[in-house]
Protein backbone atom coordinates (compact mmCIF):
# COMPACT_ATOMS: atom_id res chain seq x y z
CA UNK A 1 0.00 0.00 0.00
CA UNK A 2 1.24 3.46 -0.84
CA UNK A 3 2.16 5.30 2.35
CA UNK A 4 -0.42 7.95 3.30
CA UNK A 5 0.93 11.35 4.29
CA UNK A 6 -0.27 12.81 7.58
CA UNK A 7 -0.95 16.54 7.99
CA UNK A 8 2.10 18.64 8.91
CA UNK A 9 2.88 18.41 12.62
CA UNK A 10 1.13 15.07 13.18
CA UNK A 11 2.73 11.64 13.30
CA UNK A 12 2.09 8.03 14.21
CA UNK A 13 3.52 6.82 17.49
CA UNK A 14 5.21 3.59 16.45
CA UNK A 15 5.78 0.72 18.93
CA UNK A 16 9.02 1.80 20.68
CA UNK A 17 7.99 5.42 21.12
CA UNK A 18 4.34 4.67 21.94
CA UNK A 19 5.37 2.13 24.60
CA UNK A 20 7.88 4.56 26.13
CA UNK A 21 5.18 7.26 26.25
CA UNK A 22 2.84 4.80 27.98
CA UNK A 23 5.59 3.92 30.47
CA UNK A 24 6.24 7.59 31.35
CA UNK A 25 2.51 8.26 31.55
CA UNK A 26 2.14 5.37 33.99
CA UNK A 27 5.04 6.60 36.14
CA UNK A 28 3.36 10.00 36.37
CA UNK A 29 -0.15 8.74 37.11
CA UNK A 30 1.05 6.19 39.69
CA UNK A 31 3.08 8.87 41.45
CA UNK A 32 0.15 11.28 41.57
CA UNK A 33 -2.41 8.66 42.66
CA UNK A 34 -0.13 7.50 45.46
CA UNK A 35 0.10 11.10 46.65
CA UNK A 36 -3.65 11.56 46.99
CA UNK A 37 -4.47 13.06 43.59
CA UNK A 38 -7.62 11.93 41.80
CA UNK A 39 -7.52 11.42 38.07
CA UNK A 40 -9.92 13.28 35.74
CA UNK A 41 -10.44 12.95 32.01
CA UNK A 42 -11.98 16.00 30.34
CA UNK A 43 -13.21 15.75 26.74
CA UNK A 44 -11.09 16.64 23.72
CA UNK A 45 -13.69 19.13 22.47
CA UNK A 46 -15.82 21.72 24.27
CA UNK A 47 -17.84 24.79 23.38
CA UNK A 48 -15.56 27.81 23.13
CA UNK A 49 -17.32 29.55 26.02
CA UNK A 50 -16.44 26.81 28.50
CA UNK A 51 -13.08 25.77 27.07
CA UNK A 52 -11.60 29.25 27.32
CA UNK A 53 -13.52 30.47 30.38
CA UNK A 54 -10.35 31.51 32.24
CA UNK A 55 -8.88 33.43 29.33
CA UNK A 56 -9.73 37.01 28.47
CA UNK A 57 -8.27 36.94 24.97
CA UNK A 58 -9.85 33.69 23.75
CA UNK A 59 -9.81 34.71 20.07
CA UNK A 60 -6.03 34.48 20.03
CA UNK A 61 -5.79 31.03 21.60
CA UNK A 62 -3.96 28.67 19.30
CA UNK A 63 -6.79 26.10 19.11
CA UNK A 64 -8.55 24.31 16.29
CA UNK A 65 -12.21 25.36 16.05
CA UNK A 66 -15.01 23.26 14.62
CA UNK A 67 -18.76 23.77 14.43
CA UNK A 68 -21.12 21.46 16.29
CA UNK A 69 -23.70 20.48 13.62
CA UNK A 70 -26.27 19.81 16.37
CA UNK A 71 -26.24 23.17 18.12
CA UNK A 72 -24.54 25.22 15.38
CA UNK A 73 -22.20 26.53 18.09
CA UNK A 74 -18.45 26.83 17.68
CA UNK A 75 -16.42 24.29 19.61
CA UNK A 76 -12.70 24.35 20.37
CA UNK A 77 -10.33 21.41 20.45
CA UNK A 78 -8.34 21.83 23.64
CA UNK A 79 -4.82 23.25 23.48
CA UNK A 80 -4.39 23.14 27.28
CA UNK A 81 -6.04 20.80 29.78
CA UNK A 82 -5.41 23.05 32.82
CA UNK A 83 -8.46 25.20 32.14
CA UNK A 84 -10.69 22.15 31.69
CA UNK A 85 -9.58 20.78 35.07
CA UNK A 86 -10.30 24.16 36.67
CA UNK A 87 -13.78 24.06 35.10
CA UNK A 88 -14.42 20.57 36.54
CA UNK A 89 -13.15 21.67 39.96
CA UNK A 90 -15.57 24.57 40.22
CA UNK A 91 -18.38 22.72 38.40
CA UNK A 92 -18.96 18.99 38.87
CA UNK A 93 -16.56 18.78 41.83
CA UNK A 94 -17.54 22.10 43.42
CA UNK A 95 -18.99 20.31 46.46
CA UNK A 96 -15.86 18.20 47.11
CA UNK A 97 -13.83 19.14 50.15
CA UNK A 98 -10.82 21.39 49.60
CA UNK A 99 -7.95 21.16 48.93
CA UNK A 100 -8.96 19.11 45.93
CA UNK A 101 -6.08 17.32 44.24
CA UNK A 102 -6.61 16.41 40.58
CA UNK A 103 -4.29 15.00 37.93
CA UNK A 104 -4.68 14.35 34.22
CA UNK A 105 -3.03 13.19 31.06
CA UNK A 106 -4.32 13.62 27.52
CA UNK A 107 -3.66 14.83 24.02
CA UNK A 108 -3.91 18.47 22.99
CA UNK A 109 -3.74 20.08 19.54
CA UNK A 110 -2.25 23.39 18.46
CA UNK A 111 -2.96 25.08 15.14
CA UNK A 112 0.44 26.63 14.61
CA UNK A 113 3.86 25.07 14.43
CA UNK A 114 7.20 26.59 13.47
CA UNK A 115 10.87 25.73 13.04
CA UNK A 116 11.25 25.34 16.78
CA UNK A 117 8.08 23.40 17.55
CA UNK A 118 7.39 21.15 14.61
CA UNK A 119 4.56 19.15 16.20
CA UNK A 120 0.94 20.22 16.45
CA UNK A 121 -0.12 17.33 18.70
CA UNK A 122 1.22 16.88 22.22
CA UNK A 123 0.44 14.74 25.25
CA UNK A 124 0.01 16.98 28.25
CA UNK A 125 0.41 15.68 31.78
CA UNK A 126 -0.33 17.73 34.83
CA UNK A 127 -1.78 18.14 38.29
CA UNK A 128 -3.74 20.85 40.06
CA UNK A 129 -4.44 21.54 43.74
CA UNK A 130 -7.65 23.54 44.06
CA UNK A 131 -8.43 25.55 47.20
CA UNK A 132 -4.95 26.16 48.54
CA UNK A 133 -3.74 28.80 50.99
CA UNK A 134 -1.46 31.66 50.07
CA UNK A 135 1.67 29.52 50.07
CA UNK A 136 0.27 27.78 46.97
CA UNK A 137 1.53 24.38 48.22
CA UNK A 138 4.68 25.23 46.30
CA UNK A 139 6.84 22.88 48.30
CA UNK A 140 4.49 19.91 47.76
CA UNK A 141 4.35 20.59 44.03
CA UNK A 142 8.12 21.03 43.61
CA UNK A 143 8.67 17.85 45.63
CA UNK A 144 6.35 15.86 43.35
CA UNK A 145 7.98 17.22 40.21
CA UNK A 146 11.47 16.42 41.48
CA UNK A 147 10.35 12.89 42.33
CA UNK A 148 8.79 12.52 38.86
CA UNK A 149 11.91 13.82 37.07
CA UNK A 150 14.09 11.50 39.15
CA UNK A 151 11.89 8.58 38.14
CA UNK A 152 12.44 9.60 34.53
CA UNK A 153 16.19 9.59 35.20
CA UNK A 154 16.48 13.28 34.38
CA UNK A 155 19.18 14.06 36.91
CA UNK A 156 20.14 17.62 36.10
CA UNK A 157 17.49 20.32 35.89
CA UNK A 158 17.11 23.95 36.81
CA UNK A 159 14.10 25.54 38.55
CA UNK A 160 13.24 29.12 37.59
CA UNK A 161 10.87 31.16 39.82
CA UNK A 162 9.13 34.34 38.76
CA UNK A 163 6.28 36.70 39.70
CA UNK A 164 3.74 37.11 36.88
CA UNK A 165 1.86 39.79 38.78
CA UNK A 166 4.85 42.09 39.29
CA UNK A 167 4.43 43.88 35.95
CA UNK A 168 0.83 44.81 36.85
CA UNK A 169 1.91 46.19 40.23
CA UNK A 170 4.68 48.21 38.57
CA UNK A 171 2.24 49.51 35.98
CA UNK A 172 -0.22 50.55 38.72
CA UNK A 173 2.47 52.19 40.78
CA UNK A 174 3.75 54.25 37.84
CA UNK A 175 0.19 54.88 36.67
CA UNK A 176 0.89 53.58 33.16
CA UNK A 177 -1.88 53.80 30.57
CA UNK A 178 -2.24 51.40 27.65
CA UNK A 179 0.50 52.59 25.20
CA UNK A 180 3.10 52.89 27.96
CA UNK A 181 2.03 49.59 29.52
CA UNK A 182 2.60 47.95 26.14
CA UNK A 183 6.07 49.49 25.96
CA UNK A 184 6.80 48.19 29.46
CA UNK A 185 5.52 44.73 28.50
CA UNK A 186 7.64 44.70 25.35
CA UNK A 187 10.73 45.86 27.25
CA UNK A 188 10.33 43.15 29.88
CA UNK A 189 9.53 40.52 27.24
CA UNK A 190 12.83 41.27 25.49
CA UNK A 191 14.92 42.19 28.53
CA UNK A 192 15.75 45.35 26.60
CA UNK A 193 14.87 48.31 28.78
CA UNK A 194 16.13 51.37 26.90
CA UNK A 195 12.67 52.45 25.72
CA UNK A 196 11.64 52.89 29.38
CA UNK A 197 13.85 55.97 29.65
CA UNK A 198 11.24 57.80 27.58
CA UNK A 199 8.51 56.94 30.11
CA UNK A 200 10.27 57.54 33.41
CA UNK A 201 13.86 57.50 34.58
CA UNK A 202 12.77 56.06 37.91
CA UNK A 203 10.98 53.20 36.14
CA UNK A 204 14.05 52.57 33.97
CA UNK A 205 16.38 52.49 36.98
CA UNK A 206 14.14 50.15 38.95
CA UNK A 207 13.72 47.83 35.96
CA UNK A 208 17.48 47.88 35.35
CA UNK A 209 17.96 46.85 38.96
CA UNK A 210 15.45 44.02 38.60
CA UNK A 211 17.31 42.90 35.46
CA UNK A 212 20.48 42.60 37.55
CA UNK A 213 18.56 40.30 39.92
CA UNK A 214 18.11 37.55 37.31
CA UNK A 215 20.20 34.47 38.00
CA UNK A 216 21.15 32.00 40.68
CA UNK A 217 19.08 32.45 43.82
CA UNK A 218 22.12 32.31 46.14
CA UNK A 219 23.74 35.26 44.41
CA UNK A 220 20.67 37.33 43.60
CA UNK A 221 18.21 37.05 46.48
CA UNK A 222 20.19 39.52 48.63
CA UNK A 223 20.22 42.00 45.75
CA UNK A 224 16.41 41.90 45.68
CA UNK A 225 16.33 42.83 49.37
CA UNK A 226 18.46 45.95 48.99
CA UNK A 227 16.60 48.21 46.55
CA UNK A 228 14.06 50.74 47.81
CA UNK A 229 11.01 49.55 45.84
CA UNK A 230 7.61 51.29 46.14
CA UNK A 231 5.46 49.78 48.93
CA UNK A 232 3.20 47.40 46.91
CA UNK A 233 6.07 46.16 44.81
CA UNK A 234 8.22 45.65 47.89
CA UNK A 235 5.46 43.62 49.53
CA UNK A 236 5.15 41.31 46.47
CA UNK A 237 8.92 40.95 46.29
CA UNK A 238 9.21 40.21 50.03
CA UNK A 239 6.62 37.48 49.68
CA UNK A 240 8.55 36.11 46.68
CA UNK A 241 11.81 36.19 48.64
CA UNK A 242 10.36 34.31 51.60
CA UNK A 243 8.71 31.65 49.38
CA UNK A 244 11.73 31.04 47.19
CA UNK A 245 14.10 31.03 50.16
CA UNK A 246 11.96 28.37 51.83
CA UNK A 247 12.14 26.30 48.66
CA UNK A 248 15.91 26.83 48.41
CA UNK A 249 16.38 25.67 52.02
CA UNK A 250 14.30 22.59 51.37
CA UNK A 251 15.87 21.69 48.03
CA UNK A 252 19.51 22.56 48.69
CA UNK A 253 20.96 20.29 46.02
CA UNK A 254 19.05 21.77 43.11
CA UNK A 255 19.97 24.73 40.97
CA UNK A 256 17.36 27.43 41.50
CA UNK A 257 17.26 30.68 39.56
CA UNK A 258 14.99 33.71 39.83
CA UNK A 259 13.77 36.06 37.13
CA UNK A 260 11.71 39.00 38.47
CA UNK A 261 11.14 40.33 34.93
CA UNK A 262 9.73 37.14 33.37
CA UNK A 263 6.46 37.71 31.52
CA UNK A 264 3.95 34.90 31.75
CA UNK A 265 2.42 33.84 28.43
CA UNK A 266 -0.73 32.41 30.03
CA UNK A 267 -3.11 35.14 31.11
CA UNK A 268 -4.50 33.32 34.17
CA UNK A 269 -1.41 32.87 36.35
CA UNK A 270 -1.16 34.77 39.64
CA UNK A 271 1.15 34.66 42.65
CA UNK A 272 4.33 32.76 41.96
CA UNK A 273 5.16 30.66 38.97
CA UNK A 274 7.98 28.42 37.95
CA UNK A 275 9.50 26.75 34.94
CA UNK A 276 11.81 23.79 35.03
CA UNK A 277 14.50 23.52 32.39
CA UNK A 278 16.79 20.69 31.43
CA UNK A 279 20.52 21.18 31.24
CA UNK A 280 20.11 21.31 27.45
CA UNK A 281 18.02 24.49 27.73
CA UNK A 282 14.67 22.79 27.09
CA UNK A 283 11.53 23.53 29.08
CA UNK A 284 10.31 20.41 30.90
CA UNK A 285 7.56 21.53 33.27
CA UNK A 286 5.86 24.81 34.06
CA UNK A 287 3.37 25.77 36.71
CA UNK A 288 2.29 28.13 39.42
CA UNK A 289 -0.69 29.72 41.07
CA UNK A 290 -3.97 30.94 39.60
CA UNK A 291 -7.47 31.75 40.77
CA UNK A 292 -10.85 30.25 39.83
CA UNK A 293 -14.16 31.41 41.34
CA UNK A 294 -12.44 33.06 44.32
CA UNK A 295 -10.44 29.91 45.01
CA UNK A 296 -6.68 29.86 44.91
CA UNK A 297 -5.23 27.01 42.91
CA UNK A 298 -1.77 25.77 42.03
CA UNK A 299 -0.58 23.27 39.52
CA UNK A 300 1.92 22.22 36.93
CA UNK A 301 2.01 20.59 33.54
CA UNK A 302 4.45 19.40 30.92
CA UNK A 303 4.55 17.62 27.60
CA UNK A 304 5.52 13.98 27.27
CA UNK A 305 7.36 14.70 24.03
CA UNK A 306 9.85 17.07 25.74
CA UNK A 307 10.20 14.79 28.75
CA UNK A 308 10.99 11.76 26.58
CA UNK A 309 13.77 13.66 24.79
CA UNK A 310 15.50 14.45 28.09
CA UNK A 311 14.71 11.21 29.90
CA UNK A 312 17.34 8.50 30.19
CA UNK A 313 14.64 5.93 30.82
CA UNK A 314 14.64 2.97 28.45
CA UNK A 315 11.73 0.86 27.30
CA UNK A 316 11.32 -2.06 29.73
CA UNK A 317 12.68 -5.09 27.98
CA UNK A 318 11.01 -8.40 28.78
CA UNK A 319 11.81 -11.76 27.21
CA UNK A 320 9.38 -12.89 24.52
CA UNK A 321 8.26 -16.48 24.24
CA UNK A 322 6.25 -18.15 21.48
CA UNK A 323 3.83 -20.83 22.71
CA UNK A 324 1.70 -23.45 20.96
CA UNK A 325 -1.65 -22.33 19.59
CA UNK A 326 -3.67 -24.43 22.06
CA UNK A 327 -1.73 -23.76 25.27
CA UNK A 328 -4.03 -23.38 28.28
CA UNK A 329 -4.66 -19.83 29.51
CA UNK A 330 -3.52 -20.83 33.05
CA UNK A 331 -0.12 -21.87 31.64
CA UNK A 332 0.16 -18.55 29.78
CA UNK A 333 -0.60 -16.66 32.99
CA UNK A 334 2.15 -18.57 34.78
CA UNK A 335 4.70 -17.59 32.13
CA UNK A 336 3.58 -13.97 32.33
CA UNK A 337 3.49 -13.72 36.11
CA UNK A 338 6.23 -16.01 37.37
CA UNK A 339 8.71 -15.72 34.55
CA UNK A 340 7.77 -12.10 33.64
CA UNK A 341 7.65 -13.01 29.97
CA UNK A 342 5.73 -11.58 27.04
CA UNK A 343 3.73 -14.52 25.69
CA UNK A 344 2.81 -14.78 22.01
CA UNK A 345 0.57 -17.54 20.71
CA UNK A 346 1.26 -19.25 17.39
CA UNK A 347 -1.77 -19.08 15.12
CA UNK A 348 -1.78 -22.74 14.11
CA UNK A 349 -0.44 -26.13 15.11
CA UNK A 350 3.31 -26.21 14.46
CA UNK A 351 6.02 -28.83 14.83
CA UNK A 352 8.92 -28.11 17.21
CA UNK A 353 11.12 -27.11 14.30
CA UNK A 354 8.44 -24.85 12.80
CA UNK A 355 7.78 -23.31 16.22
CA UNK A 356 11.51 -22.51 16.61
CA UNK A 357 11.55 -20.87 13.17
CA UNK A 358 8.38 -18.87 13.87
CA UNK A 359 9.74 -17.75 17.27
CA UNK A 360 12.72 -16.25 15.44
CA UNK A 361 10.35 -14.45 13.02
CA UNK A 362 8.38 -13.04 15.96
CA UNK A 363 11.62 -11.78 17.59
CA UNK A 364 11.17 -14.19 20.53
CA UNK A 365 14.10 -15.33 22.63
CA UNK A 366 12.30 -18.55 23.68
CA UNK A 367 9.63 -20.99 22.53
CA UNK A 368 7.46 -23.34 24.55
CA UNK A 369 6.89 -26.84 23.26
CA UNK A 370 5.29 -29.74 25.13
CA UNK A 371 5.66 -28.08 28.54
CA UNK A 372 9.29 -27.23 28.05
CA UNK A 373 11.03 -23.89 27.39
CA UNK A 374 13.64 -23.80 24.63
CA UNK A 375 16.01 -21.00 23.76
CA UNK A 376 15.88 -19.69 20.18
CA UNK A 377 19.27 -20.32 18.55
CA UNK B 1 31.39 27.02 32.96
CA UNK B 2 28.97 26.26 30.11
CA UNK B 3 30.06 26.89 26.51
CA UNK B 4 28.51 29.76 24.56
CA UNK B 5 27.99 29.84 20.80
CA UNK B 6 27.54 33.19 19.06
CA UNK B 7 25.67 32.94 15.71
CA UNK B 8 26.60 35.62 13.17
CA UNK B 9 25.09 36.28 9.75
CA UNK B 10 27.21 35.85 6.64
CA UNK B 11 27.46 38.70 4.14
CA UNK B 12 27.03 42.45 4.37
CA UNK B 13 26.31 42.68 8.10
CA UNK B 14 29.42 40.69 8.96
CA UNK B 15 31.64 43.46 7.58
CA UNK B 16 29.98 45.92 9.96
CA UNK B 17 30.18 43.44 12.84
CA UNK B 18 33.90 42.75 12.67
CA UNK B 19 34.99 46.14 14.11
CA UNK B 20 32.32 45.78 16.80
CA UNK B 21 33.63 42.35 17.78
CA UNK B 22 37.10 43.85 18.11
CA UNK B 23 35.79 46.59 20.40
CA UNK B 24 34.13 44.03 22.71
CA UNK B 25 37.39 42.06 22.71
CA UNK B 26 36.08 39.00 20.91
CA UNK B 27 38.80 37.85 18.54
CA UNK B 28 37.86 34.99 16.23
CA UNK B 29 40.52 32.61 14.88
CA UNK B 30 42.14 33.57 11.55
CA UNK B 31 39.94 31.28 9.38
CA UNK B 32 36.93 33.40 10.32
CA UNK B 33 38.25 36.23 8.10
CA UNK B 34 39.18 33.96 5.19
CA UNK B 35 36.31 34.06 2.67
CA UNK B 36 37.64 30.94 0.95
CA UNK B 37 37.49 28.88 4.16
CA UNK B 38 34.62 26.37 4.26
CA UNK B 39 34.71 26.28 8.04
CA UNK B 40 31.42 27.24 9.72
CA UNK B 41 32.46 27.15 13.37
CA UNK B 42 35.33 29.16 14.77
CA UNK B 43 37.18 29.37 18.06
CA UNK B 44 37.76 32.76 19.69
CA UNK B 45 40.22 34.19 22.20
CA UNK B 46 37.64 33.38 24.91
CA UNK B 47 37.91 29.80 26.05
CA UNK B 48 34.17 29.12 26.33
CA UNK B 49 33.02 31.21 23.34
CA UNK B 50 32.77 29.95 19.74
CA UNK B 51 31.30 31.64 16.68
CA UNK B 52 29.21 30.10 13.90
CA UNK B 53 28.66 31.80 10.54
CA UNK B 54 25.21 31.05 9.10
CA UNK B 55 22.73 32.65 6.69
CA UNK B 56 21.07 35.77 8.11
CA UNK B 57 17.68 34.03 7.99
CA UNK B 58 19.01 31.08 10.01
CA UNK B 59 20.57 32.99 12.91
CA UNK B 60 17.24 33.42 14.68
CA UNK B 61 16.38 29.73 14.23
CA UNK B 62 19.74 28.57 15.66
CA UNK B 63 19.23 30.82 18.69
CA UNK B 64 15.55 29.93 19.16
CA UNK B 65 16.45 26.24 19.15
CA UNK B 66 19.17 26.83 21.76
CA UNK B 67 21.84 25.51 19.38
CA UNK B 68 23.46 28.95 19.68
CA UNK B 69 22.97 31.01 22.83
CA UNK B 70 23.56 34.48 21.34
CA UNK B 71 23.20 35.84 17.82
CA UNK B 72 22.92 38.90 15.63
CA UNK B 73 19.80 39.21 13.49
CA UNK B 74 17.95 42.00 11.70
CA UNK B 75 14.43 43.17 12.53
CA UNK B 76 13.30 41.70 9.19
CA UNK B 77 14.24 38.18 10.31
CA UNK B 78 12.96 38.62 13.88
CA UNK B 79 9.65 39.97 12.64
CA UNK B 80 9.23 37.23 10.04
CA UNK B 81 9.73 34.35 12.49
CA UNK B 82 8.46 36.02 15.67
CA UNK B 83 10.11 33.35 17.83
CA UNK B 84 8.90 33.33 21.43
CA UNK B 85 12.14 31.66 22.49
CA UNK B 86 14.29 34.74 21.85
CA UNK B 87 15.09 37.93 23.76
CA UNK B 88 15.91 40.91 21.58
CA UNK B 89 18.25 42.51 24.09
CA UNK B 90 20.13 45.25 22.27
CA UNK B 91 19.98 47.41 19.15
CA UNK B 92 23.47 47.27 17.67
CA UNK B 93 22.72 50.18 15.35
CA UNK B 94 24.35 48.48 12.35
CA UNK B 95 22.91 47.00 9.15
CA UNK B 96 20.54 49.91 8.72
CA UNK B 97 18.03 49.47 5.91
CA UNK B 98 14.26 49.16 5.48
CA UNK B 99 11.77 46.56 4.35
CA UNK B 100 9.74 48.27 1.67
CA UNK B 101 6.92 47.77 -0.80
CA UNK B 102 8.00 48.59 -4.37
CA UNK B 103 6.01 48.77 -7.60
CA UNK B 104 6.67 49.28 -11.29
CA UNK B 105 7.14 52.97 -12.08
CA UNK B 106 5.02 52.93 -15.22
CA UNK B 107 2.09 50.98 -13.79
CA UNK B 108 -0.95 52.71 -12.30
CA UNK B 109 -1.02 52.17 -8.56
CA UNK B 110 -3.13 49.13 -7.85
CA UNK B 111 -6.11 50.20 -5.83
CA UNK B 112 -5.99 47.36 -3.40
CA UNK B 113 -8.18 49.21 -0.92
CA UNK B 114 -11.08 48.51 -3.30
CA UNK B 115 -9.68 45.35 -4.71
CA UNK B 116 -8.98 43.77 -1.31
CA UNK B 117 -6.36 41.55 -2.85
CA UNK B 118 -2.73 41.89 -3.92
CA UNK B 119 -0.01 39.60 -5.25
CA UNK B 120 3.47 40.19 -3.86
CA UNK B 121 6.85 38.66 -4.63
CA UNK B 122 8.90 38.44 -1.43
CA UNK B 123 10.80 36.18 0.91
CA UNK B 124 9.02 37.73 3.93
CA UNK B 125 5.68 35.95 3.62
CA UNK B 126 4.44 36.31 7.22
CA UNK B 127 5.47 39.95 7.53
CA UNK B 128 3.82 40.85 4.23
CA UNK B 129 0.56 39.01 4.99
CA UNK B 130 0.29 40.77 8.38
CA UNK B 131 1.18 44.20 6.97
CA UNK B 132 -1.49 44.09 4.25
CA UNK B 133 -4.03 42.41 6.56
CA UNK B 134 -3.79 45.49 8.81
CA UNK B 135 -4.81 47.54 5.75
CA UNK B 136 -7.72 45.16 5.11
CA UNK B 137 -6.02 43.59 2.11
CA UNK B 138 -5.43 39.89 1.50
CA UNK B 139 -1.85 39.48 0.25
CA UNK B 140 -0.87 36.39 -1.69
CA UNK B 141 2.86 35.86 -1.70
CA UNK B 142 5.10 34.36 -4.34
CA UNK B 143 8.14 33.26 -2.41
CA UNK B 144 11.40 34.21 -4.10
CA UNK B 145 14.76 33.99 -2.37
CA UNK B 146 16.72 36.44 -4.51
CA UNK B 147 16.55 38.79 -7.53
CA UNK B 148 13.07 39.74 -6.36
CA UNK B 149 13.27 43.00 -8.36
CA UNK B 150 12.95 40.88 -11.52
CA UNK B 151 9.43 39.74 -10.67
CA UNK B 152 7.57 42.89 -11.93
CA UNK B 153 9.78 43.23 -15.02
CA UNK B 154 9.08 39.63 -16.04
CA UNK B 155 5.38 39.92 -15.40
CA UNK B 156 5.15 37.68 -12.30
CA UNK B 157 3.41 40.42 -10.31
CA UNK B 158 3.55 44.19 -10.07
CA UNK B 159 4.44 44.51 -6.36
CA UNK B 160 7.44 43.30 -4.39
CA UNK B 161 8.51 43.55 -0.76
CA UNK B 162 12.24 43.45 -0.12
CA UNK B 163 15.11 45.08 1.78
CA UNK B 164 16.05 48.53 0.51
CA UNK B 165 19.23 50.26 1.47
CA UNK B 166 20.05 53.06 -1.01
CA UNK B 167 17.20 52.36 -3.46
CA UNK B 168 19.62 51.99 -6.37
CA UNK B 169 18.61 48.42 -7.24
CA UNK B 170 14.95 49.45 -7.36
CA UNK B 171 15.71 52.39 -9.63
CA UNK B 172 17.81 50.33 -12.01
CA UNK B 173 14.95 47.86 -12.34
CA UNK B 174 12.30 50.49 -13.04
CA UNK B 175 10.68 50.20 -9.60
CA UNK B 176 9.61 52.83 -7.07
CA UNK B 177 9.33 52.50 -3.29
CA UNK B 178 5.73 53.04 -2.25
CA UNK B 179 5.57 52.10 1.43
CA UNK B 180 7.86 51.09 4.30
CA UNK B 181 6.95 48.03 6.39
CA UNK B 182 9.86 48.14 8.80
CA UNK B 183 12.91 50.21 9.59
CA UNK B 184 15.66 47.71 10.23
CA UNK B 185 18.81 47.53 12.30
CA UNK B 186 20.67 44.47 13.59
CA UNK B 187 19.85 43.31 17.08
CA UNK B 188 21.72 41.24 19.62
CA UNK B 189 19.47 38.29 20.42
CA UNK B 190 19.67 35.68 23.18
CA UNK B 191 17.99 32.34 23.75
CA UNK B 192 15.55 32.84 26.65
CA UNK B 193 16.45 29.75 28.67
CA UNK B 194 20.19 30.19 28.11
CA UNK B 195 19.87 33.79 29.31
CA UNK B 196 18.55 32.50 32.61
CA UNK B 197 20.75 29.51 33.19
CA UNK B 198 23.97 31.14 31.92
CA UNK B 199 23.09 34.62 33.08
CA UNK B 200 26.42 35.75 34.46
CA UNK B 201 28.37 34.76 31.33
CA UNK B 202 25.78 36.05 28.85
CA UNK B 203 25.15 39.31 30.74
CA UNK B 204 28.87 40.08 30.59
CA UNK B 205 28.79 39.82 26.79
CA UNK B 206 25.60 41.90 26.50
CA UNK B 207 27.01 44.56 28.83
CA UNK B 208 30.20 44.82 26.78
CA UNK B 209 28.19 45.37 23.59
CA UNK B 210 25.89 47.78 25.42
CA UNK B 211 28.79 49.91 26.70
CA UNK B 212 30.19 50.21 23.19
CA UNK B 213 26.82 51.03 21.60
CA UNK B 214 25.30 53.26 24.28
CA UNK B 215 28.48 54.66 25.78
Amino acid sequence: MKSQLLPEGFRDGLPDLAELEYQINSIFINLMLSNGFMMVKPPLVEFESSLFFLTKDSENIDSFRIMDPLTQKIMGIRSDITMQVARIACGSLAENKRPLRLCYTGDILKVKNNNVNLSRQFTQIGAEIIGVDKTFCLSEIINLIIEFLKNLKIRKFIVNFYMPNLINLISQDFNLKKPNFEILMNCYKNKNLFALKDISNELFEMSEYLLQCIGNIDEKIDLLKKYKFPKNIRSEINSFISQTKKIKDEFKNYEIIIDPLEIDESSYHKGFCFKIYSENSKELISGGGYGVDNELCAGFSGFLESLILESQIKKTIKSRILVEYDLEFEEIKLLQKKRKMIVIKSIKKLSKQQLAKEAKNQKCQYYFFENEIFEVK
Amino acid sequence: MRDIILALPKGRILNELVPLLKKVEIEPEQDFFDNKSRKLMFRTNKENLSIIKVRAFDVATFVALGAAQIGVAGDDVLNEFDYKEIYNVLDLGIGKCRLSVAEKIDVKKENFQNNGHIMVATKYKNTVINFFANKGVRAECIKLNGAIELAPRLGICSTIVDLVSTGRTLKENNLKESDVLLKITSKLIVNKISYKIMNSEISKIINKFSRIING
